[in-house]
């Protein structure tokens, strides 16, 4: 696309207004330059160190458009392919993971290693090649795959930042999330896959959204505290869940705009005590210290690392990620993350809190799917065609605010109340600054 | 294992009974079939071939164990406060294969296999889920409760929504 087409879509006025125009998420020329120059030219999460741990594991999954395959080879390095043959174009590796000291393509029988490195041609000797063929012309196509904290990220741009710059404030609570254990974190078996009309861009907005808890999750926050009052009067009321009640977004928390395109909100849980994290509190305090703690276990902190991932630490503890599938229908992927060496008692209540709200068969996300399938429908009435993310400008502050200053956190901008929706300025400024970087 | 044709019989009858509740949304009367101290598992599945086994150290999709907490999903529906529940499936739950596993004085162990169908209306798609149900029953009056009902998912992509009257 030209810069012409796509600049005019974000009115960006400091103090004034901010505002996306809906074609954004409605036209297929768009969603193509957003393939190309967010998803297939910039870093997305792919997987977590737990899902291969072992010298010869491999994950396959998809960037943008394209299979890949996530490998760590013998000495424990991580490396990434494209998942296709270099003789005929097959998927070599086809399992969503495995363990294998070379892979064969199933195809015609050409033999990799986790290095990426050709080992065997089938019948190389009566092959006839041309003079100029080189058999380490086919190793698998590499991609750049880097990880921090644990969760690793891909990139099919080998000129791509590093993954550091590009994580930017990010790391401060990727840190805390990676710290809740001495032994790091790890994936809890049991992936679950769900698909939603809806723009992936909803997905990326909704996760930091704090204005549309009370509304959208009013079903889930009334049951939460009926089950609360029933368990407590004790007539056959039960709660194996203990869901947490957050403090009002309206009025509470904040956002923080970490670079990038990264954005998180946070907000306290007065009940904290009753998260898997919070049985060990006491324990938690002695080692890291009461404020840092609080963070961790006291504070509900959603921490979006654009493009495609969410980092979940409130609710329960979940790692949700996307990939468009066109313009207008997304494929979430999501994962309960747990820190490694967790007592019982704290990793069922973990599991009970994740299942009760999280997911397309908990309480709470059918129905942000729902808002997004009404979305975009509604940005079809493009006759109306402009929305802003006004709401809490005039108290947004560009750097970092008391809170950040404790953390150590050089944000880009901090905001005092988790619903407001200046959160967004950093996601379309990166959204526009991408796309142009890739415009002709 | 004598095959007792009139108790597998009598199971399926219950069976198709407890899907036609769902079908017609008669929540409490569905409610009903189950024990207060019931267990509904939906386990998730960890790769292509391997479902989970554990639901206190692996994920489920859905883990509700206790009648409370079954109470807990249809509140939600009558509570008219969800966006995705204003909106239901017209739903229709094929039950097949009942095979009685195991029946004592106490308990019936049976497996049978399901798909149910949905058709979203608001969204102009009919979607399904199918696969494998197992149940624990205690005989009960001239009829049966459910102790437990375990719902093996076999196309586990979620379109939107998996709720318990879904499956």
């Amino acid at each position: 696309m030209k810069s012409d087409d796509i600049k005019w879509r974000v009115i960006d006025k400091p103090g004034e207004t901010f505002k996306v125009h809906r074609s954004i998420y409605t036209d297929p020329e768009i969603y193509q330059a957003e393939l190309e120059n967010i998803y297939e030219s910039n870093w997305v999460y792919v997987a977590h160190d737990s899902q291969l741990p072992n010298p010869n594991d491999y994950f396959t999954t998809m960037v943008g458009r394209q299979p890949v395959i996530i490998s760590r080879d013998k000495t424990g390095k991580l490396h990434g392919f494209i998942n296709a043959c270099t003789h005929r174009g097959a998927k070599i590796c086809r399992k969503k993971k495995g363990n294998a000291k070379n892979w064969s393509c199933p195809y015609h029988g050409w033999v990799f290693n986790p290095e990426g490195k050709i080992l065997d041609i089938k019948s190389l000797d009566s092959a006839e090649f041309p003079d100029s063929f080189n058999m380490q012309d086919y190793n698998l196509t590499a991609i750049k795959v880097d990880s921090y904290a644990g969760f690793i990220f891909a990139s099919l741009n080998t000129e791509v930042q590093s993954l550091e710059d590009h994580l930017a404030g990010a790391k401060v609570f990727m840190d805390l999330f990676n710290e809740q254990s001495t032994e790091g974190l790890e994936i809890l078996p049991g992936t679950s896959m769900y698909t939603h009309h809806g723009n992936w861009k909803m997905q990326a907005e909704n996760g930091v959204d704090g204005y549309h808890l009370d509304i959208v999750h009013a079903s889930y926050l009334q049951l939460a505290a009926l089950r609360a009052k029933e368990a407590a009067e004790a007539a056959g009321g039960t709660d194996s869940v203990k869901a947490i009640q957050p403090t009002n977004p309206d009025t509470s928390g904040g956002n923080y705009s970490l670079g990038n395109g990264h954005v998180m909100i946070w907000i306290d849980i007065p009940n904290f005590r009753e998260r898997g994290l919070g049985l060990q509190y006491d324990d938690l305090v002695n080692r890291v210290g009461e404020g840092k703690a609080k963070w961790m276990a006291g504070r509900l902190r959603q921490v979006m690392i654009y493009p495609n991932v969410i980092l979940f630490d409130g609710i329960s503890t979940q790692i949700r990620h996307w990939r468009p599938l066109n313009h207008e229908e997304t494929e979430v992927t999501v994962n309960c993350i747990a820190p490694v060496g967790e007592p019982v008692e704290a990793r069922k209540r973990r599991l009970r809190q994740y299942e009760d709200f999280y997911g397309a068969s908990g309480l709470a996300t059918p129905d942000d799917l729902t808002e997004f399938d009404a979305c975009q429908e509604g940005y079809n009435g493009i006759t109306s065609p402009w929305q802003d993310f006004d709401r809490g400008m005039k108290s947004h502050i560009m750097g970092a605010d008391e809170e950040a200053k404790h953390l150590g956190l050089e944000p880009d901008s901090s905001a005092p109340r988790a619903a407001d929706e200046s959160i967004y300025h950093g996601e379309y400024r990166q959204w526009l600054k991408l796309l142009l970087d890739g415009a002709d | 294992m004598a095959i007792d044709q009139q108790l597998t019989a009598d199971v399926a009858d219950f069976l198709f009974y407890e899907a036609d509740l769902l079908d017609r949304r008669d929540w409490d009367d569905w409610l009903s079939l189950y024990e207060d101290d019931c267990l509904f598992w939906v386990p998730a599945w960890d790769d292509d071939t391997v479902l989970c086994e554990n639901p206190d150290n692996e994920v489920s999709l859905i883990y509700l164990d206790d009648k409370n907490r079954l109470k807990d999903r249809v509140w939600r529906v009558n509570s008219g406060l969800s966006s995705s529940l204003l909106r239901m499936p017209r739903m229709a739950h094929l039950v097949s294969n009942v095979r009685i596993i195991e029946a004592s004085a106490e308990r019936i162990l049976v497996h049978a296999k399901f798909q149910a169908n949905a058709y979203k209306l608001d969204e102009y798609r009919v979607d399904f889920f199918f696969g494998d149900y197992q149940y624990e029953l205690l005989p009960k009056d001239d009829s049966f409760s459910i102790k437990s009902k375990k719902v093996i998912i076999r196309n586990d992509i979620i379109p939107r929504q998996l709720d318990f009257f879904s499956v």
